[in-house]
């Protein structure tokens, strides 16, 4: 496990042993964590200073040199002024932030990485990693064993088995497989992700994209697609009704993929007599195709600096569905949110149709778990008898 | 034997009479209703797995109904396709629905058909495969007819519902259902632990008996699952289009809770009647044994009542013919008054002595050691006087070696007395009386032959009962045997005669010996 980023198994422990400098809330606000002030130079550029009494699990001191070497690895630019770190990025698309958030703070000794997060790493090989609390709080988790499985399946057939206490991240049809196994409980955590229809913004004008949001972001649609359950929670803004809203004379054709084509059914449901072909595209085929004029799809949603970086211009999904808005662009270089958000609205690329709710089998003996920030939790977690 | 060991004595009886029977008999009854409760279970878990099957059947029909329903109605129609996706919208059980036709891509062709159930289908067949497992649920493939040729409707029936329905089949408190593929294969199971083998593939304990059941072997009825517990099963084979196996399983000692409560409290039933009733014997022995004790005493008192008034009656006429001869004042009666008297004198203080033996209680802590040779030249001694009187002679014959014994002197010697003193009376003049003392391993036996008349075969029985001499002249109320017998009995021994009429009788007491000389200090 290192603190660089990465996208197998170990990001889990990453979040246990090592901390970034700063953390970006749901509401686009920044919380310090390893810094104790935070200054925003602009969209490329910060300041930050170090908290004085940070440490890594060996007790010695984070320093200054820590920092600029851990956050250089991640591409940024850093230099010490009067006490002060200055963080710039080159980066065109993403904010300063959202890469200093990412960038965890770490030092290299005796050849092992030390983080000054809640746990330190004590062994790790392919296939498991043992994490060690570093304050050793009675009732509370002491150390964590984190186990790699080839399959989920395989993951929660050990976790039927006893062998495991947690299983985070389960396909909502498996809470049925875990139905009256007392040992186990449900655990729902906040996900940033969310169900939605992208607009293709070649296709469809403004109005008609307004209209279709309007249209969309009903009640009906969510529970025909989703079901009444809490796997997708409802939208700010639902709406119980269905709305009269005026839309194109022609047919729209949706796209869809396998695993979220109910979706796809459920609005042309929704679209009635509106509703053109679904077509059914493999997950490879993402990009390469625009024959669209309405594409379900799971966008971020928090947080919200994020979820609106993705419709910046020139972004991966900005692109897919052709939308370009300056105002927008400009809002987000200025770092004015809700302005951003307000450009969204009125020339909207897409409607969020609910939340993605995760879900988690944990043992029904742990209590205190966090619904966001679920692994940054685990420290304070209680076991009960 | 008091009154409690009496009562003791009888309860031990009903105790040994009434308790082992009635044991055996419950035991035999427990042993029957333990196989009743089990054969009951193995019902009650029988049924449950028919009902779980009925239920489980009716829903795959229903599932297919629904098929052919949607293949007959829009499977023709030029806009069948999206009719048919709509129709999956509102019943997603059904899974994805489609047109087959032989020119479809090979996507959506049911991928757990054979190409001969494909043809069958496109040939206006019915055909579904047989049941696997996606995204850990039980599934389907089937086609159902359109009517038109060369086209059906295929759907990968969701046969979740069927897991769900075997996962919430509860008995009792741990109770719960399996469900089996047709080669044993795991595919529903209400016990968590086990559903990792739903996952896994890999059989458990079940597996066997369920792929035999497949084929027609009877499955076992009670055996030991996977968590190595002992547990009775109920089975059923749902055949019809879906070759489930299920097993009802519940742990035998939970099912059998019911039985086993019964039969400890009917066993206790038992045996609290069993002892309530041997209390009340025991009580009621007592009470009726203390009202035959308090009668025996009535009599025994009545008896003495009647010995002491007929020989102190007699004694009393005797000494009122002294006083007549004494009221003649003649002085040549005087020798013959002082004679009388002096007979009468020692005969009371013989009725009086036998008396005083009666109240003499024998105790063993206070007994002693006591050597039967020496003590039978003792009494050969304090007897010859009266012998001598009656002109017969009293002869000693004593073991070879020294022949020890525990009691209490005084009380042996009044027993051994009057036994000889009975002899010499039983003696004709000239004949000897024999006090003979013998050893056999731990008894000790001392005799008193005489050479009398003997006594009648007919009052040997009674000869040791209370009042029961036939002497009734002078000091011979009929005390004197039993209370040899009393202070015989005393001393942990036996006592008993032999008689020949004409020959003489020969008085056994018995004893038990002393291993050894005795140390005292």
């Amino acid at each position: 496990m290192s603190a660089g980023n990465a996208n197998d198994w170990s990001a889990v422990p990453r979040l246990m042993v090592f901390e970034p400098l700063i953390r970006i809330e749901n509401d686009g606000g920044t919380t310090p964590v390893l810094a104790q002030r935070v200054e925003n130079l602009s969209a490329r550029a910060m300041r930050v200073w170090l908290r004085t009494d940070a440490a890594f699990s060996d007790g010695s001191a984070v320093t200054a040199a820590d920092v600029a070497r851990s956050l250089e690895s991640a591409a940024l630019k850093v230099s010490s002024e009067n006490g002060s770190i200055l963080i710039e990025s080159a980066e065109a698309t993403t904010p300063v932030e959202m890469r200093v958030a990412e960038a965890y703070v770490h030092r290299q000794h005796g050849g092992v990485e030390l983080g000054t997060g809640p746990f330190a790493l004590v062994e790790q090989d392919d296939r498991h990693m043992v994490l060690r609390n570093r304050t050793s709080v009675p009732g509370h988790v002491t150390t964590v064993t984190l186990n790699a499985y080839d399959t989920a399946q395989e993951a929660l057939g050990h976790l039927l088995q006893g062998e495991a206490d947690v299983l985070p991240q389960i396909n909502p049809r498996w809470v049925e497989f875990l139905d009256g196994i007392s040992r186990l409980r449900i655990a729902k955590l906040s996900s940033p992700l969310s169900n939605g229809v992208a607009f293709n913004t070649a296709r469809l004008s403004q109005a008609e994209r307004l209209n279709l949001a309007r249209l969309l972001r009903v009640r009906d649609l969510r529970i025909l697609a989703f079901g009444d359950g809490d796997d997708c929670s409802a939208p700010d803004g639902e709406l119980k009704e269905r709305q009269q809203v005026r839309l194109p004379e022609r047919k729209l054709e949706i796209s869809s993929f396998p695993n979220i084509e109910r979706f796809g059914l459920a609005l042309g449901r929704t679209l009635g007599e509106h509703a053109g072909d679904l077509h059914i595209h493999e997950p490879s085929e993402f990009g390469k195709f625009q024959d669209f004029d309405l594409l379900t799809f799971r966008p971020r949603a928090s947080p919200v600096t994020l979820a609106l970086e993705q419709w910046r211009t020139g972004a991966v999904l900005a692109s897919l569905v052709r939308y370009s808005n300056p105002r927008l662009d400009a809002a987000l270089n200025e770092r004015d949110w809700p302005a951003a958000q307000r450009e969204l609205a009125s020339d909207p690329p897409f409607v969020i149709v609910c939340n993605i709710v995760a879900t988690a089998a944990i043992d029904a003996r742990i209590r205190n778990v966090a619904s966001t920030q679920f692994w940054q939790s685990v420290g304070s977690w209680e076991v009960g008898p | 034997m008091n009154r409690r060991r009496a009562a003791v004595t009888l309860a031990l009886l009903v105790v040994f009479s009434g308790v082992l029977p009635i044991t055996l008999l419950a035991a035999a009854g427990l042993q029957l209703l333990q196989r009743g409760g089990e054969r009951a279970s193995n019902a009650a878990l029988d049924a449950i797995a028919a009902q779980a099957v009925a239920r489980l059947s009716a829903y795959v029909a229903q599932q297919r109904e629904m098929l052919r329903t949607l293949a007959s109605a829009v499977g023709t129609e030029p806009d069948g396709a999206r009719k048919l996706r709509e129709a999956s919208l509102d019943a997603p059980s059904l899974g994805r629905l489609r047109i087959v036709t032989k020119d479809s891509p090979q996507a959506d062709l049911p991928a757990k058909l054979s190409p001969a159930q494909l043809a069958q289908a496109l040939n206006g067949g019915e055909v579904f495969s047989p049941t696997y497992t996606v995204d850990l649920a039980p599934a389907m493939d089937a086609c159902a007819p359109t009517g038109a040729p060369g086209k059906t409707v295929c759907a990968t029936l969701d046969l979740l519902e069927l897991q769900r329905q075997v996962q919430r089949i509860r008995v009792g408190r741990e109770g719960y259902a399996l469900a089996f593929d047709s080669t044993g294969r795991l595919i529903g199971a209400g016990e968590g632990a086990l559903r990792a083998s739903v996952l896994s593939g890999k059989p458990v304990a079940e597996s066997v008996a369920a792929a035999a059941l497949a084929r027609g072997v009877p499955a076992p009825r009670r055996l030991h699952n996977a968590e190595d517990r002992d547990v009775l099963a109920g089975w059923a084979f749902l055949q019809e289009g879906l070759d489930w196996i299920i097993a009802i399983e519940q742990p035998a000692d939970e099912a059998l809770r019911g039985a086993r409560e019964a039969l400890i409290v009917l066993g206790l039933g038992a045996f609290a009647t069993l002892l309530l009733s041997i209390s009340l014997g025991y009580a009621q022995a007592r009470k009726m044994l203390a009202g035959l004790e308090m009668e025996e005493r009535f009599r025994t008192a009545g008896q003495l009542a009647a010995g002491i008034t007929h020989d102190l009656g007699h004694r009393l006429a005797i000494l009122k013919q002294i006083e007549q001869l004494a009221a003649t004042g003649d002085p040549g009666y005087l020798p013959r008054i002082r004679e009388s008297l002096a007979a009468e004198v020692g005969t009371i203080r013989r009725f009086v002595a036998d008396f005083s033996d009666l109240t003499r209680e024998a105790k063993p802590a206070e007994f002693t050691p006591v050597e039967l040779n020496a003590f039978a030249h003792s009494i050969q001694e304090n007897a010859l006087a009266y012998a001598a009187e009656t002109g017969v002679s009293v002869e000693v014959k004593s073991a070879p070696a020294s022949t020890w014994i525990r009691g209490d002197r005084f009380l042996l010697e009044r027993a051994v007395l009057n036994l000889t003193r009975n002899a010499i009376e039983a003696s004709p003049r000239g004949s000897r009386v024999l006090l003979s003392v013998s050893r056999d391993e731990d008894l000790a036996d001392l005799q008193v032959e005489d050479q009398g008349t003997g006594i009648a075969a007919d009052r040997l029985s009674g000869l040791f009962e209370s009042f029961n001499s036939t002497k009734r002249t002078g000091a011979h109320v009929g005390m004197g045997l039993p209370n040899v017998r009393r202070i015989v009995i005393a001393h942990g021994g036996s006592v008993s005669v032999k008689s020949t009429m004409g020959k003489g009788s020969v008085f056994t007491i018995t004893l038990p010996a002393q291993s050894s000389s005795p140390s005292f200090s």
